[in-house]
């Protein structure tokens, strides 16, 4: 059984749509890309994977996420899912996080808010340890006494990751989280994602505008454009020989970029 | 060339928006009208006894006499423009006052800038009224001249606040810095960039700020700090009419309307001109 | 002779505290050179040096063999009008209340330039692949490419022999972006480019040149086949090693 199926999804404001006639599965352990550029509704159906559009957007079709109906179910229903069946992490780390909040606390919460009872305050704090350890954060003892604005945003990025992996949850949506960082950092957090996901068999959501780095971490890509897919398959097939005159223009823009670097140092 | 992307206005809102902005144009220009023609006209000589005391409302007089036989209709219509004179007088000298402030702070030192804007803080702890009072009391006599200077520098902290805050702001932007690298003068930035687009905002801030002055006007006259008689401020009419409040409660209830529909219609009039002179806005 | 000299520039808000730490570099005309470097690495920095917004704590930068000094007017209006900028985010750096043609006629005007500036503004659009019939509409009737095209049309208006570019493709679309990028390629073949980027492919594909900068220090510069190939300095080797490429 699938983990998240997507049919005939459609997200429209009162005046226009946004997205319309989507479709997308993704099974246990698979690791799946959105590919698309600013406006294509990527993060838009991303969102409605568990109910989180903002007010006046309304999604139609179906969403089903681990076995619930995600479309017209309750708040209360749907913050069962979130973090536990399926969690995010988002483009900017600094924004995602309470500024004014310590980092161990808000790694804390998620781990509070969903445990089946009380937890000590040793063993939340021996559990947002083991996290910052999972995440390959350097001194977790130190980071976890800072703010936010205190650390590197690569960092940042890798509490919010320990957030998102807090409720061990069996599909991770990333919604471009390497796109604000440096490159060099960018490179640690996708091979620490590789890692999590591969160690831990969650499935992955990876969302992107960004070729080369959808193909570093994920199996099988969907290309939106207008709210619409215009292309899905293998990474290979899809790279390697694009049917659509749009994805071919991307890759065939990427490829150019690559080009210009030479051979693989 | 690609095509551009277009975005309709939904026109549910375009329509409630010219409501409004209509709303507030009719209540504005009825006052506007009202009081550039009592230059010319009024329907009893403000100031003579034109019937009995404290009529009630008839086809001679419409809003009936005050207790000293004068006809209120032409004292309200005369309040009208002591209202306006006073409201567009104080925003004027708020305006260019706290603009020119707001400018230096925005463009000032650090140093300068913090100083101005404590200064300002301070300032605008005071209830504007109370400003206004210091300011008329340390003036010989209370004339219309006082009372707006009085209500101008009242106001040119708030707007200076504003004006420093919105700069600040655009300032901000790689817009301002290609001007720099293009040569252009920071006088030739504050308006060519800053002022234009601060101004929607500003002007927003204006039209509520004539009413707060409308408001603080009628507030100096009622406690007898306003503008002197012959001006018939409608601060001053309510005042007049407190001891007979149970007896003609016309009296109180007609100069409270005239006040609460030019406060109003001002303030719809300047939400509709907010989305009518902003690009950005008219397209969406 | 070269165009513009950066000789041992160094900037710091605090002595002990420097962001950018003896910086040299030597631009001759026709050059294409890109600053490489990630956050930190000081090459905004740079770049706001030489565009004389800031002064540096120490160190020289000249032009044509003239110094910079933003102080001197005379000077500043010459090299304004020689050497102008394209920013990262053509959302902020058009005035929204501006329509296009009082936008790219701005150095035209602030410059005193002669000449009919509606004609030089037009000339501008067409070169950077705009229709003429743009002039009387608002920037955010526009695409981000396009608000692109229309900065780039400001920058070269005046006739610039030195074409300064920070990140100026990187908030664009990949299939917007390498149309900027050529645009810009086709610009470089006749005026100087400097092209400050964190994005090495971009860099690799546009500029002839490439100065590495790490933590204010410039750490390698050379030419881009060589550096690319042959890279010596083990932050540079890290840099490339970290970019992702498409699969094979």
């Amino acid at each position: 059984m699938s983990l998240l199926t997507i049919e005939n999804l459609s997200i429209a404001t009162s005046q226009t749509t946004l997205v319309s006639g989507v479709n997308l599965t993704i099974a246990p352990g698979e690791r799946v890309g959105l590919i698309g550029e600013s406006g294509s509704g990527k993060s838009l159906t991303a969102m409605a994977a568990t109910g989180l559009l903002a007010p006046g957007i309304t999604a139609k079709g179906s969403v089903i996420l681990g076995d619930t109906q995600v479309i017209g179910a309750s708040e209360r229903k749907l913050n069962t899912l979130r973090g536990r069946v399926a969690a995010f992490v988002f483009q900017e780390p600094l924004t995602a996080l309470d500024p004014l909040m310590r980092v161990d606390r808000q790694i804390a919460e998620p781990i509070q808010r969903h445990a089946p009872h009380r937890l000590s305050r040793d063993a939340v704090h021996a559990a947002v340890l083991k996290l910052m350890h999972d995440v390959a954060l350097p001194d977790p003892e130190r980071i976890a006494r800072a703010y936010p604005h205190e650390i590197s945003g690569g960092q940042r990025q890798r509490i919010a990751i320990a957030m998102a992996l807090a409720c061990e949850p069996q599909l991770l949506i990333a919604d471009e989280p390497t796109t604000a960082l440096d490159v060099t950092t960018q490179a640690e957090i996708l091979a620490l994602l590789d890692r999590l996901v591969r160690e831990r068999n969650m499935a992955l959501l990876f969302i992107s505008h960004d070729l080369p780095v959808v193909a570093t971490i994920v199996d099988r890509v969907v290309v939106l454009r207008h709210g619409e897919i215009v292309e899905a398959g293998p990474i290979a097939s899809v790279f390697g020989a694009p049917q659509h005159d749009y994805t071919k223009s991307l890759v065939s823009a990427a490829h150019a970029f690559d080009a210009a670097l030479g051979g693989t140092p | 060339m690609t095509a551009i992307d277009q975005i309709t206005t939904p026109a549910r809102r375009r329509s409630w928006q010219s409501v409004t902005l209509w709303a507030g144009i009719i209540l504005v220009s009825l006052h506007v009208i009202v009081g550039l023609l009592t230059l010319v006209w009024t329907p009893y000589d403000p100031s003579a006894m034109a019937g009995g005391r404290l009529e009630a409302p008839s086809w001679l007089h419409w809003v009936g006499t005050d207790r000293l036989g004068r006809d209120f209709l032409t004292q309200i219509m005369i309040g009208s423009r002591i209202a306006l004179t006073v409201g567009i007088g104080a925003v004027a000298i708020g305006a260019a006052i706290g603009v020119t402030l707001g400018l230096l702070a925005a463009f000032a030192s650090k140093f300068l800038d913090d100083a101005l804007a404590a200064a300002l803080d301070i300032l605008i702890a005071f209830p504007t009224l109370l400003i206004a009072m210091l300011v008329v009391a340390a003036s010989e006599t209370a004339t219309l001249g006082s009372a707006i200077l009085a209500l101008g520098i009242a106001l040119s902290a708030i707007v200076a606040r504003l004006t420093r805050i919105l700069a600040k702001r655009v300032l901000l932007m790689d817009y301002i810095t290609a001007a720099r690298t293009s040569g252009t003068s920071w006088l030739g930035i504050v308006f060519s960039h800053v002022l234009p687009n601060i101004w929607p905002t500003l002007s927003v801030s204006f039209a509520l700020q004539f009413g707060l002055a409308a408001i603080a006007e009628a507030s100096l006259s009622y406690l007898g700090l306003g503008a002197p008689p012959p001006n018939a401020s409608w601060g001053r009419l309510l005042q007049e009419a407190q001891g007979t409040v149970y007896t003609a409660p016309i009296g109180a209830i007609a100069p409270g309307i005239a006040l609460v529909s030019l406060v109003i219609g001002i303030n719809l009039l300047a939400d509709g001109l907010r989305d009518s002179i902003d690009p950005t806005r008219r397209a969406r | 002779m070269s165009l513009l000299t950066v000789e041992k520039a160094s900037f710091g808000y605090s002595k002990t505290r420097l962001v950018l730490d003896g910086a040299s570099l030597d631009i001759s005309p026709g050059d294409s050179i890109g600053l490489v470097g990630e956050s930190g690495s000081g090459k905004t920095t740079l770049l706001r040096l030489l565009l004389g917004l800031i002064r540096p704590s120490s160190g020289n930068i000249t032009f044509k063999g003239a110094q910079l000094d933003p102080a001197n007017a005379a000077f500043m209006r010459e090299y304004r009008r020689q050497v102008q900028v394209v920013f990262q985010d053509p959302y902020s750096s058009l005035d929204p209340r501006q329509k296009v043609f009082a936008i790219v006629a701005e150095p035209l005007r602030s410059l005193r330039i002669a000449g009919d500036h509606r004609q030089m503004v037009t000339d501008a659009l067409v070169s950077v692949g705009l229709d003429a019939n743009v002039l009387d509409r608002f920037p955010h009737e526009f695409s981000g490419g396009q608000r692109q095209r229309i900065a780039i049309a400001r920058a070269i208006v005046s006739g610039p022999s030195l074409l300064l570019a920070d990140e100026a493709v990187s908030a664009l679309d990949l299939s917007t972006r390498i149309r900027i990028v050529e645009l810009l390629k086709s610009l470089s073949q006749t005026m100087t480019l400097v092209f400050v980027s964190h994005d090495l492919g971009v860099v690799a594909a546009l500029c002839e040149r490439i100065v590495i900068l790490e933590k204010g220090r410039i750490v390698e510069a050379g030419p881009t086949a060589s550096i690319l190939a042959n890279p010596q300095h083990p932050y540079t080797q890290r840099l490339l090693a970290s970019v992702p490429r498409m699969p094979a």
